[in-house]
C-alpha cells in the first residue's frame, strides 16, 4: 500500500488536477491573446461549438463516427487475418513480422507525410500504381476531392493500426490451448467452425479490450488527418479531435478547444460503459 | 498444401501493400532533387543518392538530437518499468477498499485528449521550474502510466494467489513477494511495457515541443519537422532522416519480438 | 540578543554581497530569446545574422530557437500562459489579432524619434502594414511578394511569344486555354493556369476585404474575382479540376511543386520559387516572371505581402534589447550586413539603400527574376489586412474559395455569408 502512495499523489497532482482544470477551462473565456481576461462564461463554449454553422457539429460527429468505425473495423479484420496467417511458423517469419510491425514505429507526422505524398494527385505513386493496373484512367485527387479525402485518410490510419491488432491477436491466439483445438478436430469441426466456436470465444476478452483501447486511441490520435488534410477539403475530414486542434491552434481559443475535449471524454466514457455492458463476461465485470 | 499456397499468397500481398509506404520513403530518400517531382514517379532512383543520408544528419543536427532522444527514451523506459508494475501489483494483489474504483479512475485517464490537459500540466511544471529541462518528459514515467498499469494488472491477476500465500507463511514481506516472486514472472510483460514506452517516447512530439527551449536539447521528432520550412521541404533529406529515425525501433523489435509476443500472450490483456 | 544581532549582521552582509553581485551582473550582457521558423539551412542564416548582430552589440546576447511553423502556436500559447514568452517572435501574420488583444508591445512607445524615422525610411513601403490604431506593432523581418511565373518552353510549344506574357485577365484566360493540354481520356494533363488564392485575386480585381474596421467580403471586386474562379470550374469541368489540382487541399504539402514538374504553364507564386526552380528544375527549364495580370479597372501590380513580422510579446523580459535587434534587421547604418542577409535567405530588401549595395546587385545579376519583385515593391502599395479576426476571416475566405471552385453555390451569396459570419465574429469581440 505505502509503496503506491507516491504514484497516487503524483496522479492527483499531474493527471487529475489538470483534467479538472481542463474541464474548468471549457466553461471559461480562455484565449491565447486574452490571458489577462479569463472569466466564466457558462455553457457558451459548448453552445458555440455546437451551433458553429461553418463547422457543422453534426457533420463533425458523423465524420468522427465514420473515421472510427471504418478504421477500427478494417484494422481489426486485417489484423485478425494477419494474426491467423502468422500463427503457423514459416520461413522468414521474423523479418516478415518486423516489416508488418513497421508502421507502428513511425510517428504520426511521418505517417501523414508519407501518405500525403503517396496520395498526391500529381506525383503520387498510388495514382501511378492504379493507372498501371488499369483501375483508373486518370489521376485522382485523393486528398483534394471531398469524396475521396476521408477514404484516403482512413486507408492511412488502417495501415497504421493493423500491426497493433495483428500482434495483440497473434499473442492471444497462441494462448488458445492446443488440446482444445485437437479435441474439436477429432469431433469433426472444420476450420471455420473451430474459428467461431473455439478461437473467437476463447480470445474474446482480448478482442474486447483491444478494440476498446484502439477506439480511444483512434479518437484521440488525429495526427494523421492533421498532417494529410488538416480537416479539409471543405470539412470532409474534420473530426472532433482535429476541430479541437483547429480551435486551439488556428483560433487560439483554448476554451472552445477544451469544450471539444470534454465532448470527446463524455462520448468515450459513454461508449466504454455501453461497450463493456454489451460484451460483458464474468472477467469484464471488474473493469 | 493448397491452403499453404493461399496463405503464402495472401501473406505476400499483405506484405507488398504494407511495405509500399516504406518503399516510397526509402526511394524518395535516395532521389536526386530533379527526380522528386517527376511524373510518372521514379520508383528506383538513378543515380542513387546515398549521400542524402549523411547530408540529412548535418542539415539538421540529427546526431545531437538522437543522443538527446536516447537519453529521454532510455530514462523514461526505466521509469515505467520500475513504477508501473508496482502500482499494478498494488491494484491486483493487495486487498484494500475502493481499489477497483481507483483502477477505474486510472484507466479512465486514457480517454482524455492530451490537448485538454496540456496547458494546466505545463503551468504545473513551470511552477516547479522544470521548463527547458528533460524532467517533464521523464519524471511522469516514474509514477506509472495508465495503459501499462492496465496491462500489468491483468497479468498479475492471473498468477495464482497460493504463490504469494506460501511466501507469506515463509515470512516474506509484501515487497519481498513482489520483487522476488512476481517480478521475475513478469519479465516478458515488462518487455512489452518497455517496447511500448520506447516507441512512444521516441516519437513524442508535443512534449519536447512545448517544454524544450534550447536547440541543443531538441529531439529527433522536433528535428524531423525542421526539414520543412514555410517555403520548402527538403523531401529527400526528410525521408532519409525519417528512415534513420525508425531504425532503432525496428531493430529493437526484430530482436525482441519473441519475448514481446510472449509477453503479450501472458498479459493476454483480458478485460 | 547577541544571536539576533549576529543574524541581522549576516543578513545585511548577505544583502550587500547580493547587491554587489547585482551591480556586476548589470554589466553583463542581457540575453534575449528569439523564436523563428527558419529551419534547415535557413537556421544557419539566422545564426549568422545573430552573430553579426552580437559583434556590433556586445551588450546583448541573442538566443535563437527554431520552432517549426506549423506547431509554433502550441509552444507560444504554453509560454504565454506561464508568463514566460520569448523576447522576439517572428510570425507570418495576424499581428492585429495580437495587438487588439493587448498581447504584444506597441513598439513606437519604446522608440526614440530618430529610431522612428529610421523605421519609416527603411520599412517603407510596408510600414503601414505594421500599424494599427495609431501604433506600430511589428517590424518586417522579411517580405514575400507574389507574381505570375510562366513556362517559356510551353509558350513556344503552342506558338505564343515567350517574351509577351499576359498582362490582363482576358489574355491570361485565352493563354491558359491554349496552354492547357488534355490527355486521351479527356482529362487535364497540364493546366495552362488555374486561379488559386481568392484573397489575393480579389485585390487584383479591384476588390477589398476591409474598409477601415468594416468587413467587406461582398465587395463587387471580390465577387468579380469569385465569378472568375467559378468560370474556370465551368470551363474545365469541376471534377477534372479537382482531380488535377491536388494543391486545393494539401496546402500543408505546399512544396510539391507542379510548376517545376511542368504540370502548370502559368502560376501565381512567391519570390522563393526562384531558388526552388534553380535547384529542382531540369537544366533546360526556361521561365519568366511578371506582375499579376489585372482586368480593366482592377489593380495593376498587386502583390499582397504576407510577411514575416518580428514582434515583442507582452511580458517579454527585455523589450529594449529586443527592439535593438529588430532595428538591426531594418538595416540602418550597416546596409552591407543587411544586403548580405538578403542574399543568404532569398529575400529582397525594402529600402533602396540596401538594394544599392554591391553585394545585393551581384545577387540580382545571378537571379535576375528577383528584380521583378524588388520593382513591384516600389511600384505599388501592398494591401494591408488589419483586422483582429484575421485568422477567422482568412479561414472563411479559403472555405468560400473551395465552395466557389466546387460550384457549390452562387459566388455572391457565398461571399455575403462570409461577410455576415465574419462581421458577427468581430461584433462578438467588440462586445
Amino acid at each position: 500500500m505505502a509503496i503506491m502512495v507516491p504514484a497516487f499523489v503524483f496522479l492527483t497532482l499531474f493527471v487529475y488536477f489538470p483534467i479538472v482544470k481542463g474541464v474548468v477551462i471549457s466553461f471559461q473565456n480562455y484565449t491565447l491573446y486574452d490571458m489577462t481576461n479569463i472569466h466564466w462564461i457558462g455553457l457558451d463554449n459548448f453552445r458555440a461549438i455546437m451551433t458553429d454553422i461553418n463547422f457543422g457539429f453534426l457533420q463533425i460527429i458523423i465524420n468522427t463516427v465514420i473515421w472510427i468505425l471504418v478504421s477500427l473495423l478494417f484494422q481489426f479484420l486485417l489484423g485478425f487475418i494477419l494474426a491467423l496467417l502468422m500463427k503457423e511458423p514459416f520461413r522468414g517469419r521474423g523479418i516478415y513480422s518486423a516489416l508488418v510491425f513497421y508502421p507502428w514505429a513511425l510517428s504520426g507526422f511521418a505517417i501523414g507525410l508519407i501518405w500525403a505524398w503517396m496520395f498526391n494527385g500529381q506525383f503520387g505513386i498510388i495514382n501511378d500504381v492504379l493507372l498501371r493496373l488499369g483501375l483508373i484512367s486518370n489521376n485522382v485527387g485523393f486528398l483534394s476531392d471531398p469524396r475521396y479525402a476521408m477514404v484516403s485518410v482512413i486507408v492511412a490510419n488502417i495501415w497504421y493500426g493493423v500491426p497493433f491488432f495483428a500482434i495483440m491477436l497473434l499473442a492471444a491466439l497462441q494462448s488458445v490451448p492446443a488440446e482444445l483445438m485437437e479435441a474439436a478436430k477429432i469431433d469433426g469441426a472444420g476450420p471455420v467452425r473451430r474459428l467461431f466456436s473455439i478461437t473467437i470465444p476463447y480470445i474474446k476478452p482480448t478482442i474486447v479490450s483491444t478494440t476498446l483501447l484502439r477506439t480511444m486511441w483512434i479518437m484521440n490520435f488525429p495526427d494523421i488527418i492533421y498532417a494529410m488534410t488538416g480537416g479539409g477539403p471543405s470539412n470532409s475530414t474534420n473530426i472532433l479531435a482535429t476541430q479541437m486542434i483547429n480551435k486551439i491552434l488556428q483560433f487560439y481559443d483554448y476554451g472552445q478547444g477544451a469544450a471539444f475535449g470534454v465532448v470527446i471524454m463524455l462520448i468515450l466514457f459513454a461508449y466504454a460503459i455501453i461497450y463493456l455492458r454489451i460484451s460483458a463476461t464474468k472477467e469484464d465485470a471488474t473493469i | 498444401m493448397i491452403g499453404q499456397i493461399v496463405t503464402h499468397c495472401i501473406l505476400i500481398i499483405f506484405g507488398l501493400i504494407f511495405i509500399l509506404p516504406l518503399v516510397t520513403m526509402v526511394s524518395t530518400a535516395l532521389k536526386p532533387d530533379v527526380q522528386i517531382f517527376a511524373w510518372p514517379p521514379v520508383w528506383i532512383p538513378n543515380p542513387r543518392m546515398w549521400s542524402n543520408f549523411p547530408r540529412a544528419l548535418t542539415f539538421v543536427p540529427m546526431i545531437l538530437y538522437a543522443k538527446n532522444t536516447v537519453v529521454i527514451t532510455a530514462t523514461s523506459v526505466i521509469g515505467v518499468v520500475l513504477s508501473s508494475p508496482l502500482v499494478a501489483y498494488g491494484l491486483a494483489r493487495i486487498d484494500w477498499p475502493e481499489r477497483n474504483l481507483l483502477f477505474l479512475l486510472i484507466v479512465s485517464t486514457m480517454m482524455v485528449p492530451y490537448q485538454v490537459t496540456m496547458i494546466p500540466v505545463y503551468l504545473l511544471f513551470n511552477s516547479l521550474g522544470w521548463i527547458n529541462t528533460y524532467l517533464p518528459l521523464i519524471v511522469p514515467s516514474f509514477f506509472g502510466n495508465a495503459f501499462f498499469i492496465f496491462l500489468l494488472r491483468q497479468f498479475f491477476m492471473t498468477i495464482p494467489r497460493e504463490l504469494s500465500d506460501a511466501a507469506r507463511i515463509d515470512g516474506c514481506s509484501e515487497f519481498g513477494i513482489y520483487s522476488r516472486i512476481i517480478l521475475p514472472l513478469a519479465k516478458p510483460s515488462l518487455a512489452v511495457v518497455a517496447l511500448f514506452q520506447f516507441i512512444w517516447a521516441w516519437n513524442d512530439f508535443l512534449g519536447p515541443l512545448i517544454y524544450l527551449k534550447d536547440q541543443t536539447k531538441y529531439t529527433i521528432s522536433l528535428g524531423l519537422q525542421q526539414f520543412q520550412s514555410g517555403y520548402q521541404t527538403e523531401w529527400a533529406l526528410l525521408m532519409a532522416a525519417a528512415t534513420m529515425a525508425t531504425f532503432p525501433i525496428i531493430i529493437l523489435f526484430f530482436f525482441t519480438q519473441r519475448t514481446f509476443i510472449q509477453g503479450i500472450t501472458l498479459t493476454g490483456i483480458k478485460g | 540578543m547577541q544571536l539576533r544581532k549576529r543574524v541581522l549582521t549576516l543578513c545585511v552582509l548577505a544583502l550587500v554581497v547580493a547587491l554587489c553581485q547585482g551591480a556586476v551582473l548589470a554589466q553583463e550582457p542581457v540575453t534575449i530569446t528569439l523564436w523563428h521558423g527558419w529551419t534547415g539551412a535557413w537556421t544557419q542564416v539566422i545564426n549568422d545574422i545573430v552573430e553579426m548582430f552580437e559583434a556590433s552589440h556586445p551588450h546583448i546576447k541573442v538566443k535563437p530557437l527554431v520552432v517549426p511553423y506549423d506547431e509554433r502556436d502550441t509552444k507560444l500559447m504554453a509560454a504565454i500562459a506561464a508568463g514566460d514568452p520569448p523576447d522576439i517572435i517572428y510570425t507570418m501574420g495576424n499581428i492585429v489579432s495580437y495587438a487588439a488583444r493587448d498581447a504584444i508591445v506597441p513598439l513606437d512607445k519604446l522608440m526614440t524619434p530618430d529610431e522612428l524615422q529610421v523605421y519609416k525610411d527603411y520599412q517603407y513601403p510596408l510600414y503601414q502594414a505594421n500599424e494599427y490604431k495609431g501604433h506600430i506593432w511589428s517590424f518586417h523581418g522579411f517580405v514575400d511578394a507574389f507574381a505570375l511565373y510562366y513556362n517559356k518552353n510551353h509558350f513556344r510549344e503552342v506558338g505564343l511569344d515567350p517574351d509577351a506574357p499576359p498582362t490582363d485577365i482576358a489574355t491570361l484566360d485565352a493563354y491558359a486555354e491554349k496552354l492547357t493540354t488534355m490527355n486521351a481520356a479527356g482529362q487535364i494533363d497540364r493546366a495552362g493556369f488555374l486561379p488559386d488564392d481568392l484573397w489575393h485575386w480579389a485585390d487584383v480585381f479591384g476588390g477589398s476585404w476591409l474598409d477601415g474596421d468594416k468587413i467587406t467580403a461582398a465587395h463587387p471586386g471580390n465577387i468579380a474575382a469569385a465569378e472568375w474562379f467559378a468560370s474556370y470550374s465551368r470551363k474545365y469541368d469541376v471534377r477534372k479540376i479537382v482531380a488535377f489540382d491536388s494543391s486545393l487541399a494539401t496546402e500543408r504539402a505546399q512544396a510539391l511543386d507542379p510548376f517545376i514538374s511542368e504540370k502548370f504553364s502559368m502560376q501565381r507564386m512567391g519570390q522563393w520559387k526562384i531558388l526552388d526552380i534553380d535547384r529542382y528544375a531540369p537544366e533546360d527549364f526556361d521561365y519568366g516572371v511578371v506582375p499579376l495580370p489585372a482586368p480593366p479597372g482592377g489593380r495593376k501590380n498587386s502583390m499582397i505581402v504576407p510577411s514575416g513580422y518580428g514582434l515583442i510579446p507582452k511580458n517579454a523580459k527585455h523589450p529594449e534589447a529586443a527592439l535593438e535587434y529588430l532595428l538591426y534587421w531594418v538595416g540602418k547604418g550597416h546596409e552591407e550586413d543587411r544586403a548580405k542577409i538578403f542574399t543568404l535567405g532569398g529575400w529582397f530588401p525594402l529600402s533602396d539603400e540596401v538594394t544599392k549595395e554591391p553585394i545585393y546587385q551581384d545577387y540580382i545579376q545571378r537571379y535576375p527574376h528577383f528584380q521583378v519583385f524588388s520593382d513591384l515593391l516600389r511600384k505599388t502599395d501592398p494591401t494591408g489586412f488589419a483586422t483582429p479576426v484575421e485568422l477567422f476571416y482568412i479561414d472563411r475566405i479559403n472555405n468560400a474559395r473551395d465552395r466557389i471552385r466546387l460550384l457549390q453555390g452562387d459566388p455572391k451569396a457565398i461571399l455575403e455569408r462570409v461577410n455576415s459570419e465574419v462581421t458577427a465574429e468581430l461584433d462578438k469581440l467588440n462586445k
